[in-house]
């Protein structure tokens, strides 16, 4: 995995007023499909950034480099051809079909007809939309999370090396941002393209960013993974930036895997109750955690509440909730340990196969490092 | 009145028309009752009184005295002799022959339409509307002899009217919709009856006896009346088809009365029936001046709109030109026509002789259309989404492709409103052109002022008002069509 893409010393002066820098000197690499977020206040020069790199603005000095091409060298349209391009207020083209819209890039590209049915179908496919049912209906019959997700395949349709993307989840409610960040997150591990996301959001950049470029009036102030920008912010401002509940936020990125301990209390549900007594005073703790005979999880012992006339684990087997996949992140972890008495979090593989348990002190060594 | 108002079996209350559900107790009602209910509201008052009122107005000439007199041609007493004795000459010239053929046909339309059309019911009936027309029925029969303004304003508020009834009719069902074409095709065949067939003795004789024209009418009129009162009382299972009914036969006459009497027997489309050659002659030139002005209009004017929008700078400049054209008087530019495409053609050759007739008239005009066609194309463009077009941007579409795959699809609705507007307009400017030799309906109205004829005056500014409201609706029409699938859909909600 080679640079990608790499930003040198870029910089912007709009004419007039004064001359000032919209963006001074901007340096950045990005590594072959890694999404770096651009964020920062309102009027940083983030979108000025990214904007340059497909030359919807120019450059006024330095050189941005996709692929070891250096783009003032490259012919602009063909440039912007192959760079996806996905914003806020989706733009899709009202008058064209959502097949036609995917469309847009593979004719331009004048590829043949099949593999523009094709590639329509399948990024239809990976965006969660029946292509059947969507491919002849219009933008105005779609919700705005429908229509985003259409911005999203648009901006994927040329198969270009490279995405930007300004705010592509701006104006939609959170709870459909949410589950369309999840949702991109997962087509970016399947597609692996180098993105340029611009947020203002410091939570969205955290969790959709592999790097963070933080920007202040123009210039770079820090540029690094979420995990160093949460643990080490550079200054003051990264660290109001990211706000005084960062260590929390950094919760967000780690799994629940990461900081579980691999040695919790089981006990087969087919063993005796005896056998189960003889556990809680050998490892002197209140709870066990029953699972069947090909380790699934089935429900939790309490020492306190076995019934008198149990024979086997079986009869006196409570069902449980508290459990979260390895998967999850911590902070779902955190606030699942806090809404069960038990003081622990069981974690499950999608199988549901007991892998491990997780208590806040684990959690609060993982934060450590 | 006695009406019929269907009750449900079960908890007797009353139903609405030929529902198979009582909303009430919301049991499946299979026999429905009627319970018969006198009701005698203010509109029925008022209805009789003045149909008493149209009734005297109607027969006042054979009052006082003439009513059996042998002198009056149409008194009863004459008509009932000559019926005896099979004088067919006189029943001809006098429309008798008509009104045999108008009494059973009207009254199996409305036979049809009150009790067979059983989708006819519910309408809640426009009584007020009802009351003006047998006013205004009743003015007009008072001033037909005064003739003029009063007759053509009645004329057009019923031919109003007339489609709104239509249309009343068309809503409701397959009968309804039968009945409403045989009325409408019935006013249309006696339009065709007097134009071409029985009015030739009959209006020789029209100057003599001015109520003999209509009188035939009135009479089946009258009988069709009696009839349809009778099946009306019953049959009727609700007020609103009495009103119907009523208002069905009071417009027949008043349709006859205003629209086919002095549209026919004297008016203008007299004047296009005997100039039917010459009206499709002027009809072709109006159309092919106002066309060609078109096409150059929206060849030069949309053009011009696509790149004031590129070029702020420009915008306001033409902007600011095609308003001051458009505020020309139309007499004015033709007037500035005339010298400027004279000195053109001098220096040309000096023959072709552009400088008076079609050249400056379709020259004029488009200059008139730029302003309707640039303004409209500019505002289309602008009010194009920029994120949208910066998406097409980013993607790497050319300025060109942006303009054909997006902005002027988006746009073309908005710009065929300004065609329309131009259209509309160049309809009426080219009306003017007739007096710099161009030709064209406006002819008409020039040489009808020129030499005192009203009705040629008039006939040239209907044939005018119907070509720009044709135009307009088949302009509407493709606007329709032109527009994109995707704007027309309505917004998801969500």
């Amino acid at each position: 995995m080679g640079t990608m893409l790499s930003l040198q010393k870029v910089t912007k002066i709009y004419p007039g007023a004064g001359h000032i820098k919209a963006v001074d000197e901007l340096s950045f690499d990005l590594e072959e499909g890694e999404i770096c977020t651009l964020v920062g206040p309102s009027g940083c020069g983030k979108t000025t950034a990214m904007k340059m790199i497909n030359r919807l603005i120019s450059i006024t000095s330095g050189k941005i480099i996709i692929d070891g091409k250096d783009i003032s060298r490259l012919n602009t349209i063909e440039l912007r051809r192959s760079i996806g391009y996905v914003i806020q207020n989706i733009g899709l083209f009202p008058n064209m079909t959502i097949g036609e819209n995917i469309a847009i890039i593979p004719k331009l590209l004048k590829w043949d007809r099949a593999k523009i049915d094709e590639k329509v179908q399948r990024l239809l496919e990976i965006v969660n939309l029946d292509p059947d049912e969507y491919k002849d209906r219009y933008p105005k019959e779609l919700s705005g999370g429908q229509q985003q997700r259409i911005g999203v395949a648009r901006g994927m349709a040329g198969d270009p090396p490279i995405m930007l993307m300004d705010e592509p989840f701006g104006a939609i409610d959170p709870i459909n941002r949410e589950h369309l960040q999840n949702e991109f997150l997962k087509i970016q591990e399947k597609v692996k393209k180098t993105i340029v996301f611009v947020t203002h959001d410091i939570d969205e950049a955290i969790k959709m960013g592999d790097k963070i470029c933080l920007l202040r009036d123009g210039h770079l102030v820090q540029f690094a993974s979420p995990e160093e920008m949460l643990t080490h912010p550079k200054n003051d401002f990264v660290a109001d930036f990211a706000g005084g509940d960062r260590t929390l936020k950094r919760l967000n990125l780690f799994t629940v895997k990461r900081a579980m301990k691999d040695n919790p209390p089981i006990i087969n549900q087919d063993e005796t109750i005896e056998t189960a007594r003889n556990l809680f005073s050998e490892i002197n703790t209140r709870y066990l955690i029953a699972v069947n005979s090909e380790g699934r999880l089935t429900g939790m012992i309490d020492k306190q509440d076995i019934p008198g006339k149990a024979l086997l684990v079986k009869d006196a087997v409570a069902p449980t909730n508290a459990w979260l996949t390895s998967q999850s992140s911590l902070k779902d972890g955190l606030s699942e340990i806090f809404s069960h008495d038990y003081g622990f979090l069981i974690v499950v593989d999608d199988a549901k196969k007991v892998l491990g348990w997780l208590h806040t002190e684990d959690i609060k060594e993982t934060l450590k490092g | 009145m006695m009406i019929k108002i269907p009750i449900c079996p079960e908890c007797k209350k009353e139903l609405p028309l030929n529902s198979t559900r009582c909303h009430h107790c919301s049991k499946s009602v299979s026999a429905v009752k009627f319970r018969s209910v006198f009701s005698w509201n203010w509109a029925d008052r008022a209805f009789l009184l003045f149909s008493v009122l149209i009734f005297v107005s109607f027969f006042m000439p054979w009052f006082p005295g003439k009513f059996l007199s042998r002198e009056n041609p149409l008194s009863p007493l004459n008509l009932l002799l000559h019926l005896v004795d099979l004088d067919v000459e006189f029943l001809v010239s006098y429309d008798v022959l008509r009104m045999v053929l108008i009494v059973p046909l009207f009254s199996f339309l409305l036979f049809l339409m009150v009790y067979l059309g059983d989708g006819l019911k519910t309408t809640p009936f426009p009584g007020i509307f009802l009351i003006v027309c047998i006013l205004v029925s009743v003015f007009t029969f008072i001033f037909q002899t005064l003739g003029g303004v009063f007759q053509w304003g009645a004329a057009f508020l019923f031919s109003g009217g007339f489609l709104y009834y239509l249309q009343q009719c068309y809503k409701k069902g397959t009968l309804g919709r039968i009945s409403s074409y045989l009325l409408f095709i019935f006013i249309l065949a006696s339009i065709f009856l007097y134009l071409f067939d029985l009015s030739i003795k009959f209006y020789a004789r029209l100057d003599l006896i001015i109520l003999g024209e209509t009188w035939g009418f009135f009479m089946a009129w009258t009988v069709s009346c009696l009839l349809v009162l009778l099946a009306v009382l019953y049959h009727m299972r609700s007020i609103e088809d009495f009103w119907m009914v009523i208002f069905a036969l009071g417009f027949s006459v008043i349709a006859y009365s205003t629209l086919v009497h002095p549209f026919f027997v004297s008016g203008p489309l007299k004047f296009f029936a005997d100039n039917l050659h010459e009206t499709f002659v002027q009809l072709a030139a109006h159309i092919r001046i106002v066309g060609i002005a078109l096409i150059i209009a929206i060849a030069t004017g949309v053009p011009v709109g696509i790149y004031i929008t590129r070029h702020p700078g420009a915008a306001g400049i033409v902007l600011y030109i095609s308003s001051i054209l458009i505020t020309i008087p139309s007499i004015a530019m033709f007037g500035f026509m005339m010298p400027i495409l004279s000195t053109i053609d001098n220096a040309w050759d000096g023959v072709s002789g552009i400088g008076i007739g079609v050249v400056p008239a379709v020259v004029a005009l488009s200059l008139y259309s730029l302003l309707p066609i640039v303004r409209n194309t500019y505002i289309a463009l602008k009010s194009v989404d920029p994120a949208t077009i910066e998406a097409g941007k980013g993607m790497g579409m050319t300025n060109f492709q942006l303009l054909i795959q997006l902005q002027l699809p988006l746009s073309a609705p908005i710009i065929m409103a300004g065609v329309r507007t131009a259209v509309v307009m160049g309809i009426a400017i080219a009306a003017i052109a007739a007096y710099i030799g161009a030709g064209g309906l406006g002819l008409f109205v020039s040489e009808g002022l020129q030499m005192s004829t009203n009705n040629s005056v008039i006939a040239g500014a209907i044939a005018m008002s119907l070509l720009a409201i044709v135009a307009d609706i088949f302009l509407a029409k493709a606007e329709d069509w032109i527009t994109p699938t995707g704007l027309k859909i309505k917004q998801a909600t969500e």
